[in-house]
């Protein structure tokens, strides 16, 4: 490609696809390389009975070992692991859940959307443990108001500051009878609740949201099928001038030159494009504090006695709602630091699994059942440590040649001690609500498969601990910018997407003012 | 015939590759069809009777909706686990294997291991944990069946199992 951009973007899911719509308003001219193909969501799908797919919706055995979303309806969306392998050590999987599309994960993120406060942005002011972020929750602030209404953020001000309030579309829905019982029962134990703040519409992708207003502009090349195997850098300058990429379909190599680059190819791939050029590494931390957010699915599966046999009156079952944040606020917790939060949601079947029975029993027991289920998932913060790294497994590459990532997450006490007070909690709440506990447990799902990886390029005010300098920018080359969730020094216990959304357009805002400033 | 390759694409398979021969102008539309048609199985015919057997006192037919056999659960379950990971089938090789020891002393008997209360990680001893495995994929693969939905249909327009099928990519 013989055009010299601007700016290069690699990836156009939450992170890429911010860049190119803010970058693109503001002049640049801009190419984005996606390692997937560009699809029409709406083309792609079909309506189709679960009795006609080829394995009755229990999916292709062996096909996708780490990915437990893939269900059999929607296998074809996620990236195959066997074009895109990674390593770990035995006993200690990871689960990296992808999509190579174009929208990347947005096509098919839960859309939770939640401001970070300075419980994590100031965590060591607060703690003792790890590292402040070099901003704090006011600078990202106007960023987030911007940000919520594009995305079309429902929810309902609270004034928790831990989650703090945002642009929200009112949501004025109300709550179920036993909603209101768990919600009575939350207020007497003084655990925080409100609704969910989520991304609303049909379809809240980059794909739709973001992409075609940067396309309109006439600013943006989108190359879709472009594996970025390394950067390049021109060594008298000491600055990326492109990046060598290999054609998905017919495997040709190609080179790019730009001006400035925006890596937002998610956190891991951007760290394995990172590791693999030998770049930004002065600190020897990229790759390292590597972590997530655990998950603790149907912590606690309970059911509301009055609907059972089908009796439950209208309005006792249906909805849910969100407990943020609410341990080590104001008072420290003996067994661990930080917090977790709950989703819940009512009027659930529960499956065959938590009935110890079988034949005639087995179906007069859920049918006893059907639709008389509450059950809460715990999403717990996880401490990000040096320990907890990926690196380049130097023996093994992925369809494309490129070598591909050795992942090493582990979960520690902290974490083990939150899910089962997480677990212990959410039983005394829905006891307390007159629900009977029909299944407890406090077991994790692996490292990765929160779908919420993190870190490998943090942030840092000092350029020997960290990748990014607190606009996103690495510190070693000034036009290299990495705008996805490798950036965040903590995660609190809120899913992240929102934050790199914000992140990327006060970055990409950044890029352009050094840029006109001529200090890139 | 392109059809046919669709499905076999589909299935993972490679029909000339195994040299398998398919019936000349037969075209299997349902896992169970591609098996009578030729396609590997994973139980003996003496084997899949017992795991039929076994597949309907877990889940029987019940208020107008079939069982796993008139679901051909059995059937698709052995398709199934023809192509599963070693371990899965181990486990369904050995833990049928004491099934048919334990029926002996009766249906109850044999399957008492189900009465034991549910814990997330589930039994750890072979025989429970393929009880458990065996409840749960009797359970799918009759509810996700082309003949459960027909009972279904003339209940309710919305309990055939309709899902929103992502296509392949290319």
């Amino acid at each position: 490609m013989k055009t010299e951009y601007d700016v290069l973007i690699i990836g156009s899911g939450a992170s890429g696809g911010m860049a190119a719509h803010t970058l693109t308003k503001l002049g640049a001219k801009c190419v984005m390389l996606d390692a997937g193909a560009l699809i029409d969501p709406e083309k792609q799908r079909v309506l189709r009975a679960v009795s006609d797919l080829p394995y009755r919706g229990f999916g292709k055995p062996g096909r996708f070992p780490h990915v437990t979303q893939a269900s059999e309806f929607s296998a074809n969306m996620w990236a195959d692991e066997k074009e895109n392998p990674y390593t770990y050590d035995p006993g200690n999987p990871y689960y990296w859940v992808r999509i190579r599309l174009v929208g990347g994960k947005t096509l098919a993120w839960g859309r939770a959307s939640w401001r970070l406060s300075d419980y994590e942005f100031k965590c060591k002011d607060h703690d003792g443990f790890g590292d402040n972020w070099p901003i704090e929750y006011k600078d990202l602030a106007p960023f987030y108001d911007r940000v919520e209404p594009m995305f079309r953020v429902s929810g309902r001000k609270e004034g928790f500051p831990q989650i703090p309030d945002g642009n929200f579309l009112a949501d004025e829905s109300r709550d179920s009878l036993c909603v209101q019982r768990f919600l009575d029962s939350c207020r007497r134990q003084e655990v925080p609740t409100t609704k969910q703040r989520r991304s609303t519409g049909t379809l809240a992708s980059s794909l739709n949201l973001l992409l075609p207003e940067a396309l309109a502009t006439g600013n943006l090349t989108l190359v879709p099928n472009a594996v970025v195997r390394e950067l390049s850098l021109d060594k008298a300058t000491g600055k990326v001038n492109g990046a060598h990429f290999v054609d998905r379909i017919s495997k040709r190599e190609f080179h790019v030159k730009a001006k400035a680059i925006v890596l937002g190819a998610s956190t891991l791939e951007s760290t394995r494009i990172l590791l693999n050029s030998n770049l930004a590494n002065s600190s020897g931390t990229l790759g390292h504090y590597l972590f997530d957010q655990f998950y603790v699915k149907n912590v606690v599966q309970a059911i509301v006695p009055e609907a059972r046999g089908g009796k439950a009156p209208r309005n006792l079952m249906g909805g849910g709602g969100y407990i943020p944040r609410f341990r080590n606020l104001k008072t420290k917790s003996k067994d661990f630091i930080r917090g977790y939060s709950y989703d819940f949601g009512s009027g659930n079947t529960p499956g065959p699994q938590y009935f110890s029975a079988y034949g005639e029993k087995l179906w007069n027991q859920m049918a006893d059942a059907q639709g008389t289920g509450f059950s809460l998932t715990t999403m717990g913060e996880v401490l990000p440590r040096f320990e907890n790294y990926v690196r380049i497994n130097r023996t093994k590459t992925d369809a494309w040649g490129i070598p591909i990532l050795h992942i090493n997450q582990k979960y520690t006490a902290n974490e083990f001690a939150m899910a089962k007070d997480s677990m212990n909690t959410a039983e005394a709440l829905c006891k307390d609500s007159g629900f009977e506990i029909l299944a407890k447990h406090w077991e994790m799902v692996p490292p990765g498969e929160s779908i919420h990886e993190l870190g490998t390029t943090r942030m840092g005010s000092d350029p020997k601990r960290s990748v990014l300098n607190g606009w996103n920018q690495t510190h070693d080359i000034k036009n290299l910018f990495v705008v996805d969730g490798g950036a965040f020094v903590s995660g609190g216990s809120q899913n992240p997407t929102l934050t790199i959304l914000a992140l990327t357009m006060r970055a990409s805002e950044y890029l352009m003012d050094q840029s006109k400033k001529g200090s890139l | 015939m392109q059809r046919r390759s669709v499905l076999y694409a589909m299935l993972g398979l490679a029909p000339a590759a195994h040299g398998w021969q398919v019936p000349s102008g037969a075209v299997p539309t349902t896992a169970a069809e591609a098996v009578s048609l030729g396609l590997p199985r994973f139980f003996t015919n003496a084997d899949l009777e017992v795991f039929a057997e076994l597949g309907q006192a877990l889940i029987p037919p019940h208020d107008g909706r079939p069982g796993a056999r008139e679901a051909e659960a059995p059937e698709f379950l052995d398709f199934l686990l023809g192509q599963s990971p070693s371990d899965i089938q181990s486990l369904y090789k050995q833990g049928l294997a004491t099934y048919k020891l334990r029926r002996k002393a009766g249906l109850d008997a044999a399957l008492k291991e189900l009465s034991e209360p549910w814990t997330h990680a589930g039994p750890s001893a072979p025989y429970p944990k393929f009880l458990q495995a065996a409840k749960l994929a009797f359970h799918q693969a009759t509810v996700n069946s082309r003949q459960w939905a027909e009972a279904m249909s003339t209940r309710s327009r919305g309990a055939a199992g309709i899902g929103s099928y992502w296509l392949p990519i290319e």
